[in-house]
């Protein structure tokens, strides 16, 4: 099985980038690849607690957890996110808060890189 | 007050308000201009920097590493190069 | 595992959004990564400028009296000082009337590198290059 690295970079809402990368993930998981994904930009968004889910909006909180629950790994730029005011109490559990050589780490050990959407 | 911080740094580095990658980036810049011995300090208020990056640079390098914490998640980090 | 070569593309252009920003950034990262890899393992990246991403790259910014951050510009020689390699379409800079010596430089902070402008075959041969290449 292979590794692969998401970059996410759009946001959480009126975009459906952010579903696809979160599709993509999950079926890659679901084949048994180790996959990491990576927010920043807007996407550090969806990283904070106590989404309300509604049908007519993307789903954040949820498939980031069950992600987690696969063994996925998620990581939030810090600076990005604190940047939208939210802080790393306000995260979801789970998710890690790191810089952007995060990913390039993730990317130097990667069979595929991806970098999804972004304003 | 640690070894390091008790000392008067040989350079005072102000990367507050930067975020990744420039307070590690800058760091690195300014300590290869320095000589083996010197002692430079980073004023930083970005916590994955301060907590996580700029001390496992340090640690890699095998620099003398102290950090000071300041009120309102600001730090002092101590560098001394080897 | 050695180096890992990574092509990234800006399509996007400065100051629409932050995209184009952040591939900068994340750029200038490979200078930190060294922190969570094996001694010896790198990661190279080349940040190649073209289509819109072109615009926005002309020296003489003033995002940070205006709108009080940090200008591309500002990154752009950042880039330059870290020893990145920065390429920018030619002909996507003649399609906009943008003439090559409005690129910046960072020649009075000590940079030993300067941006290449260069044929869109040339950008194209460092995706073939690359590992990995990412679209920003």
């Amino acid at each position: 099985m292979g590794k692969l690295a998401i970059a996410c970079y759009p946001g959480l809402v009126g975009n459906m980038s952010f579903d696809f990368a979160m599709k993509l993930a999950d079926a890659a998981a679901d084949k048994g690849h180790q996959v990491s994904i990576w927010f920043s930009g807007n996407a550090t968004g969806s990283v904070k607690a106590h989404q309300k889910h509604l049908k007519d909006y993307s789903t954040g909180e949820k498939h980031l957890q069950a992600l987690l629950a696969k063994g996925v790994e998620i990581c939030t730029c810090e600076a990005c996110t604190v940047a939208r005011g939210i802080q790393k109490p306000e995260g979801i559990e789970g998710i890690q808060w790191n810089a952007m050589h995060w990913y390039l780490a993730k990317v130097h050990a990667a069979d595929r890189a991806l970098l999804i959407g972004g304003e | 007050m640690g070894e390091l911080s008790s000392k008067t740094p040989d350079q005072t580095l102000d990367v507050l308000g930067r975020v990744c990658p420039y307070p590690l980036v800058l760091t690195k810049k300014a300590l290869e201009k320095m000589s083996s011995g010197q002692i430079i300090k980073v004023l930083c208020d970005a916590p994955a920097s301060a907590e996580d990056s700029v001390p496992k640079f340090a640690e890699k390098q095998g620099f003398k590493f102290e950090s000071v914490k300041l009120p309102g998640d600001t730090w002092e980090l101590y560098i001394q190069k080897s | 595992m050695g180096d890992v070569k990574v092509a990234m593309i800006v399509q996007k252009p400065q100051y629409k959004g932050e995209t184009s920003r952040l591939a900068i950034t994340h750029a200038i990262s490979y200078q930190t990564v060294e922190i969570l890899l094996e001694d010896g393992d790198t990661v190279t990246p080349k940040l190649c400028f073209i289509g819109e991403g072109v615009l926005g790259l002309q020296k003489g910014q003033n995002a940070m009296e205006l709108y009080g951050i940090t200008s591309t510009e500002s990154h752009m020689k950042n880039t330059l000082l870290v020893d990145l390699d920065v390429l920018v379409c030619k002909e996507d800079l003649d399609k906009y009337g943008i003439p090559e010596d409005a690129m910046p430089n960072a020649d009075e902070m000590g940079a030993d590198k300067t941006i290449q402008v260069v044929p869109f075959a040339e950008i194209q041969k460092a995706m073939e290059e690359s590992n990995h290449v990412m679209f920003f």
